[in-house]
């Protein structure tokens, strides 16, 4: 028996070897320079936890934490129920639904750079945007800034150019959910006279519970993931206004040349989602046993 | 199923659907339109219809982006990729899907984090390291490094398809004396295909599309992607907005026509965690 | 690093060495490759460096040939391939702060035996030398020397009889007036390249608060927190607030041309490296352009231009041809001819930062307006009365703490002597790890 497990590790190996380079010893070295100071050219140098005195003294990494909650909430509700909305309607109308689904999943497989540029300069551009292009119509009192430029907005601005590439996954996830939901729970609550929304809110939600439960847990861990969007889109600016974890980390690593400053905030960063991936895990290995 | 709702709710539900068709296809409209624009007629009015299907910005981003060199570095990154990925995801959801590994649970529980750790956590001393080594720059590092990073994915996805396997049809071709390679690729391989076809769509999509591993380890002009070539030309070429959309079409039509043709696969791949929780 | 080690003994298991790459090796003729790596350029001013340049140093040589290639992330792939032990043979970095890193850990070849061969310490500004030193040895010399001007519309400013002033009072006033005839007075953008920033930086510290007070400051006198400062950020406020467009972080360098050559803003402060692109946007309008100093609050003296370096050359210390990277570096330095057909070629560019070349060598070839320019800006370092651009005399930390939190004083969120008292500190964390810069003093 002991002969025949070490054999079935042979097919494990290649995929664990090129995981544990590739992976977990970059991210112990992650912790180790963490605790030096470095600018990438000479040997790092122990300095404790003075990467993360000073982070806990920079007001960015606050920024960012409170960008990444702003994130993850928004990711919570908003794409979601504009998924769940889109499905139940497309459940319940046959008509066109494939083609449907297909449309609205199409800007899920397209690159972050390209839409990116879309939003950027097609849309919002004060030149060569729609944005432009409505304020020259002088129609407005105002002239409309760029939303992703002003710092009241631009999180929120990145949120939204990412929610559009979003919501269609999702909608077609739930959707895929729902035609698995019963007949006959939707046939009695229609004899019970149940409108679009009583059915939508008091029999399908309900019979999809596990399904949304899962990506919103799955929603808190991507939103940790969020980078290429905010990156390419505003860079974090203006001032830190949409810093986020993810960018502040790479941006001390590769533009301040501060790789401590960088591991610390990538340390921090990971720390809190290892708490959510600690749930995912237990979830997936109680699935796995049942 | 039946459907019994009212007019308002008829009349309402159609008008949230056109709606969403028009912001899901209002911004790749205006990538297509202004394709073919000059730079003068899209400050004008970025919505006008273009005035006559000139392919000169195409040319021109072809030539300035690059293109044919990028394109062949992104093709070269996924083929490679997918052999790597699809090999090494293979021999291990097979040998976690007997459960005849030591240690499998260990093993299962590595590669979930593996799949959900913010890249951050392992990026920053990547770079460092394979500067030091010299990979950096170099593509067959980055099929390693998306073969570990996109693995655990495929690995999860063809367990499934492996576990689905009768193991009395196993047992019974080899009592019939069949060897281990036979029993592979009569028995084995037929079961398996969709998933593998499943997983290089899906691995191969990302690879194509990938950016942060892509911008940080593949800078120099011989080995760059074309979605770094395309982030690139877009910083240098700000207001050559025409060019841009031409260089944007180019880079997503290859994605759009795969999925048109396999997009039963490609959603079904994609949603499959997500329903399955 | 014991981690690395094994690390990398797995990598060498992993990854075949044939994807490894060296620096210098040598072609089917029998004659040693350099490789000189620069930034992205438009595909006609690279082919006119390769014409200008490259062809004739290799037509000179017997023994190598250089090779050029163009690459919009240099600086990065540099740092890369020098800390992998390759790299290019010459060495093109972003400035004197970059040098002194380089240098500092051993990756730069000392140019003191080829400076006393060729004589270049006779040739090239005493200043300029000094920023290419590290530790009184020299390891780059400044490929060009820039500083900051306004472009203004001139058919704008004649069709309303407006002239830019000498004193910044009476440029205040010059904007409000153009604001009030329903024009926008300045423009900038960042959204291509935030470090866009520190030149508002600049010309606010070097016109309003005077060269003086930042020399002071940069050899730790006086307090970057000095009253002048505070009063240089005020205004800075002020004009960004007033006289800007609302459109700064939505702007690439070619709006803010493209917006000055149609009318819509009147004036861009911006490098002299911007003189290449006047033509091409103003063709396209069909309208004029001309240049004038930034003007200075009264007590300075003007013209004033503040004096930066954005690129250097050095030797790879590991090439295996210091001498024909020399020989190349000598061409471009001390030859007349391949001088000028650069200045005509691809103006602002090869502004070389030497006491040799004067207007007369260029006659009638390059655009007067670029040929006044260069001229009053060798003047100024010649008599030694400049100002000091922040990316080249200020430490890098301090430099990126310029850049990165301006933004914050753009947006309101953060007051001038809040900013100013960062700067401070970050200044003085860098100058007591004796990270400064040689700061040349003005009169």
């Amino acid at each position: 028996m002991k002969k025949k497990n070490l054999s079935g590790f042979v097919f494990v190996l290649p995929a664990l070897l090129i995981n544990v380079i590739i992976i977990l010893v970059p991210a112990v070295a992650t912790v180790y320079f963490s605790f030096t100071e470095w600018n990438g050219l000479g040997t790092p140098k122990f300095n404790g936890i003075d990467n993360f005195i000073s982070l806990f003294h920079n007001e960015s990494l606050f920024v960012a934490i409170k960008n990444n909650i702003k994130w993850t909430i928004f990711f919570l509700i908003v794409p979601i129920a504009i998924a769940l909305f889109i499905a139940v309607i497309l459940l319940f109308r046959k008509r066109g639904r494939t083609a449907l689904q297909s449309i609205f999943f199409i800007p899920n497989i397209i690159s972050p750079v390209v839409i990116c540029a879309i939003f950027s300069s097609m849309i919002l551009h004060p030149r060569s945007g729609i944005l432009g292009w409505i304020n020259n119509l002088g129609i407005l009192s105002e002239k409309l800034v760029n939303p992703l430029t002003q710092q009241a907005t631009s999180i929120w601005a990145c949120m939204a150019v990412d929610c559009w590439h979003w919501w269609g996954f999702l909608a077609v996830v739930f959707l895929a959910a729902m035609r698995q939901v019963d007949d006959s729970l939707i046939e009695a609550a229609e004899i019970d006279g149940a409108g679009f929304f009583r059915k939508f809110i008091s029999v399908i939600i309900p019979s999809i519970r596990s399904n949304i439960l899962f990506m919103m847990l799955m929603t808190i861990i991507w939103s940790f993931l969020s980078f290429d969007y905010i990156w390419i889109l505003t860079g974090g600016g203006p001032g830190n206004s949409s810093e986020m974890l993810s960018t502040l980390s790479y941006r001390y690593s590769f533009y301040t040349h501060d790789i401590g400053l960088g591991s610390a905030t990538a340390l921090i960063m990971s720390f809190l989602a290892g708490i959510v991936i600690v749930f995912y895990v237990r979830m997936q290995v109680k699935e796995g046993k049942s | 199923m039946r459907v019994h709702d009212g007019k308002t709710v008829k009349v309402l539900s159609i008008t949230i659907i056109v709606f969403m068709i028009l912001v899901t296809l209002l911004p790749l409209a205006l990538m297509v339109l202004n394709s073919f624009k000059t730079r003068i007629q899209i400050s004008t009015n970025p919505l006008a219809l273009p005035e006559s299907l000139s392919f000169e910005n195409y040319m021109d981003a072809w030539v300035q982006g690059s293109i044919a060199r990028a394109a062949r570095n992104s093709i070269t990154l996924v083929v490679g990729t997918l052999l790597i990925t699809l090999l090494i995801s293979c021999m291990a959801a097979y040998g976690l899907a007997r459960k005849a590994v030591f240690g499998w649970k260990t093993i299962s529980v590595y590669f979930l984090v593996c799949n959900t750790i913010p890249k951050q956590l392992f990026i920053i001393p990547l770079f460092f390291i394979l500067q030091k080594a010299g990979f950096v720059n170099n593509l067959f590092a980055m099929m390693v490094i998306y073969a570990a990073v996109y693995s655990p994915f495929a690995i999860f996805l063809l367990k499934t398809y492996f576990e689905a396997i009768d193991q009395d049809i196993m047992n019974s071709a080899m009592i019939d004396g069949a060897s281990n390679m036979q029993i592979f690729w009569k028995i084995v391989l037929p079961l398996v295909q969709p998933g593998l076809l499943t997983a290089s769509l899906i691995v191969g999509l990302w690879c194509w599309n990938e950016f942060l591993f892509a911008v940080t380890f593949l800078q120099t002009e011989n080995v760059t992607t074309l979605a770094v070539e395309f982030y690139s030309f877009t910083s240098r070429y700000t207001t050559e907005w025409g060019n841009m959309m031409a260089y944007a079409v180019m880079v997503t039509l290859p994605v759009i026509v795969f999925f048109i043709f396999l997009q039963r696969r490609f959603i079904d791949g994609m949603t499959a965690g997500g329903v399955k929780g | 690093m014991k981690k690395g080690l094994v690390f990398l003994l797995l990598a060498a298991l992993v990854f075949s060495p044939v994807f490894a790459g060296g620096s210098s090796e040598s072609s089917d003729s029998g004659k040693d490759q350099l490789l000189w790596l620069y930034e992205s350029a438009t595909a006609e001013h690279e082919q006119h460096l390769r014409t200008d340049l490259i062809e004739v140093v290799n037509s000179r040589a017997d023994d190598y040939e250089f090779e050029i290639r163009f690459d919009p992330n240099y600086d990065q792939n540099v740092r890369t391939q020098l800390l992998a032990g390759a790299g290019p043979d010459l060495v093109l970095t972003a400035g004197p702060s970059y040098v002194q890193e380089l240098a500092k850990e051993g990756y730069l070849y000392s140019l003191d035996e080829f400076a006393a061969q060729y004589g270049w310490n006779d040739i090239l500004f005493p200043m300029m030398l000094d920023l290419g030193s590290v530790d009184g040895h020299l390891y780059a010399l400044p490929k060009t020397y820039e500083s900051m001007v306004i472009f203004y519309n001139k058919t704008l400013f004649d069709e309303h009889g407006w002239t830019i002033p000498e004193t910044w009072e009476e440029f205040d006033a010059l904007c409000q007036e153009i604001k009030d005839a329903g024009v926008i007075p300045l423009v900038n953008g960042n959204s291509s390249w935030r470090p866009t920033n520190e030149h508002l930086v600049t010309y606010f510290f070097n016109h309003i608060a005077g060269p003086d007070k930042i020399y002071q400051a940069l050899n730790d006198e006086i307090p970057w927190t000095d009253e002048a400062f505070v009063e240089a950020m005020d205004e800075l406020v002020h004009f960004f607030n007033d006289y800007y467009s609302p459109d700064y972080f939505s702007y690439a360098d070619e709006d803010c041309l493209a917006v000055i050559a149609d009318g819509s803003v009147a004036m861009y402060i911006s490098g002299t490296w911007n003189f290449q692109r006047m033509d091409e946007f103003f063709g396209e309008t069909g309208q004029d352009w001309d240049w004038a100093p930034i003007p200075v609050k009264e007590g300075l003296e003007y013209p004033l231009y503040a004096i930066g370096v954005g690129a250097t050359l050095s030797i790879n210390q590991k090439t295996a041809r210091p001498d024909a990277v020399a020989e190349l570096l000598n061409t471009l330095f001390t030859d007349k001819a391949v001088q000028v057909q650069l200045n005509v070629d691809w103006p602002g560019e090869w502004i070389l930062p030497i006491n040799t070349l004067n207007r007369e060598d260029f006659g009638d070839k390059i655009d007067a307006r670029f040929a006044a320019c260069i001229d009053e800006m060798s003047d100024a370092i010649n008599a030694g009365k400049f100002g000091y651009v922040t990316w080249t005399f200020w430490p890098e930390k301090t430099d990126q703490y310029i850049w990165e939190q301006v933004e914050n004083v753009f947006l309101g969120n953060m007051s001038s002597i809040e900013y100013l008292e960062g700067l401070d500190a970050a200044f003085q964390a860098d100058y007591d790890a004796g990270n400064s810069l040689p700061v040349p003093s003005s009169v």
